[in-house]
């Protein structure tokens, strides 16, 4: 059990990941911003990414606690460390784990020079967690019962999905009139292992009794959904873990795990040419889990009432143990089941202004660069397995010069009310790189951030967009 | 233009110094010392014995006895990682005749290794109580993680005779209050 709990601790400090990339989003001089929103305003004649390089992204993140509050050289002890963490949280607050890479990416433009019709497409690898802090288990086993009779612990605090996937993807942008763009990237995710725990229900409680000392019952309504793991589960597994799951990850990623598929929509719209709306849903999708499936469910009702209860009837006493082993059976199923991607949400109003097209050059090239300048805010909501979880924006875009783009944002969340985030694209001829951060407050000393995300990537881009 | 270029290089390297930048020292090492100590408790056992259950063919049969496995004690968890054992009995005698509440612990091979008795009063008029607090500390706990049977007993004494239809029972509650140290 300990070592459990050791995991989960390290688990929640080293991997904690939120999934708001607020400064990529509507940065459209890049063109990774269609894949947050499909419909965005961006151009090229074609683009293609260095493989493995163009697009590394991960971000931080936990509501209740950071590294430095669990492993600050401070001399205090660590289980003090754990329980005043356990302390600061409650069961709302969570951890979520997303990390993206891109294995290889490219566009096009379709039709002739006239045309504003865009087709990108690519494959990349994604890390998706989300784990609640599960308050009352973690108080139940740091403490006990003994001074919590009358709590009824809540076994639904249990809730917890992770999967490894790859996606692949195509999309279409689609500039419709002077005002309108629409976009939609269909596609398909080849999940390589999942564990999904989110619907659990049930209780522990213990009360003061009457005749019995105590009345103790447990309800129990758990079940844990795996796919692609069951061999590691295996409690006589004894393989090479390395090899056999980079076997696994090679053999999966390319259509050979369980496949589901999903669609991204979005839009922007200029009422004027300088006000633009944006909105995207990203990740309307599920999987179907059907290859190397394993559940385990623990259902079920018990009021444990001693050891000895039963002292008038012909001397026979029940074996408390085994009767709650039957009350509450450890069962094992193997069926089909299927996950919702996290659904993603984004919205942006921007006003755009310092119209450069007159003042700095007459360069007719770049067609779309009429504003050096805008503001705006961007909303981001995304689905959990209890309350979405919401972030609010507001920024400043500046095209410093030619070739280099400059956003600063600053976010209010769940994490923080201090998020202030940067990103920079630079494009030297073809050559494009982009490097983006969040929460740089929080960079002078990363221990104690309680989210952190970046991007980074380098691309090689003909015609690109500066607007 | 060269200019322009060695500015964007300068700028991406500021960011590069926010990508890679500081962090307080960290000692993950120190997961190792974790430890905790929960403390359970959970009902024993609960028994109870209507005067007429000391009856038997019309005469008094003034013992009672009853045997419960209890090899949770001994498994490997509890072998390393109970360091203290509270056991409390409570006994209500509402019966107009004393008893001694016996409560034995038996190993594995069935020999008796501790003992524990508790003498009850009779009622007169009102309800006798008896409480007892037995605690297992370090010095003697593996009388407890080497017991795999309890007998409960109830041994009617001397006094005033009983009918099949004299009033009160006999009944005890108990507990148990366990504290691990997981390490």
């Amino acid at each position: 059990m300990k070592k459990t709990i050791i995991y989960v601790a390290l688990f929640f400090s080293c991997y904690c990941f939120s999934q708001n990339k607020e400064v990529l989003y509507n940065f459209t001089p890049q063109p990774q911003s269609l894949l947050l929103n499909p419909g965005a305003d961006v151009k090229y004649k074609w683009f293609f990414g260095l493989p493995l390089l163009s697009g590394i992204s991960g971000n931080v993140g936990s509501t209740g606690f950071d590294a430095y509050s669990l492993f600050a050289k401070d001399g205090v002890d660590f289980s003090t460390k754990v329980k005043n963490a356990v302390a600061s949280t409650n069961s709302n607050d969570y951890v979520t784990a997303n990390q993206q890479l891109e294995i290889f990416t490219g566009g096009f433009r379709v039709g002739g020079e006239e045309s504003k019709t865009y087709v990108s497409f690519g494959m990349y690898q994604e890390l998706d967690s989300f784990i609640y802090i599960p308050t009352d288990l973690a108080i139940l086993s740091l403490y006990g019962n003994k001074d919590y009779i009358g709590k009824s612990f809540d076994l639904g605090d249990l809730s917890v999905k992770a999967e490894l996937l790859t996606v692949f993807h195509i999309g279409f942008n689609k500039q419709i009139n002077e005002k309108l763009i629409l976009g939609a990237r269909g596609k398909i995710y080849s999940s390589i292992f999942n564990g999904t725990s989110t619907h659990n229900s049930g209780y522990f409680v213990t009360s003061q009794g009457e005749n019995l000392l105590y009345e103790q019952s447990i309800r129990s309504d758990l079940m844990l959904n795996t796919s692609g793991v069951s061999k590691y589960l295996d409690e006589n597994y004894d393989g090479d873990i390395a090899n056999d799951m980079t076997d696994d990850i090679t053999q999966r990623a390319f259509f050979g795990g369980n496949l589901g598929l999903g669609i991204d929509l979005g839009l922007t719209y200029y009422p004027k040419r300088n006000i633009q709306l944006t909105a995207s849903l990203v990740d309307i999708g599920f999987i179907n889990h059907s290859k190397d499936v394993e559940s385990f469910t623990l259902k079920g009702d018990y009021n444990f009432k001693g050891v000895i209860t039963d002292f008038n009837s012909a001397g026979t006493v029940g074996d408390a143990y085994g009767d709650f082993k039957d009350a509450i059976p450890l069962d094992t199923l193997y069926y089909k089941y299927t996950t919702w991607r996290p659904l993603k949400f984004y919205s942006s109003f921007q006003y755009s202004f310092e119209e450069d097209r007159s003042t700095e050059c007459n360069c007719t090239s770049s067609e779309d660069s009429w504003y050096r300048s805008a503001l705006g805010v961007q909303l981001f909501a995304m689905s959990t397995p209890k309350q979405p979880m919401l972030a609010l924006t507001g920024y400043y875009r500046r095209r410093i010069f030619q070739g280099l783009q400059m956003k600063a944002a600053y976010t209010v969340d769940s994490y923080t009310a201090s998020n202030i985030g940067l990103g920079l694209i630079a494009k030297i001829g073809v050559f494009n790189f982009y490097a983006m951060a969040s929460n740089l407050l929080a960079y002078k000393d990363i221990s104690k951030a309680n989210a952190l995300s970046f991007q980074v990537g380098f691309n090689i881009i003909s015609g690109g967009s500066t607007k | 233009m060269k200019f322009a270029f060695f500015t964007r290089i300068i700028l991406i390297a500021a960011l590069g110094y926010f990508l890679f930048s500081c962090s307080s020292d960290l000692d993950f090492e120190q997961a190792k010392e974790f430890n905790i100590q929960p403390v359970f408790t959970t009902n024993l056992a609960y028994i109870k014995a209507d005067s007429s259950d000391f009856i038997a063919g019309g005469a008094e049969s003034p013992l009672l006895s009853y045997t419960s496995n209890v090899d949770f004690l001994n498994t490997s968890f509890v072998e390393d990682e109970l360091v203290k054992t509270e056991m409390y009995f409570k006994i209500k005698n509402t019966i107009n005749r004393p008893f001694a509440f016996n409560v034995s612990f038996i190993d594995a091979l069935g020999k008796p290794i501790y003992n524990l008795r508790m003498d009850v009063p009779a009622a007169t008029g009102t309800e006798a109580i008896v409480e007892k607090t037995e605690i297992f500390t370090a010095a003697n706990i593996d009388i407890l993680k080497s017991t795999a049977q309890m007998n409960f007993s109830i041994l009617m004494l001397n006094g005033t005779p009983i009918t099949g239809s004299t009033p009160g029972r006999i009944e005890l509650s108990s507990s148990i209050t366990a504290y691990f140290d997981i390490k």
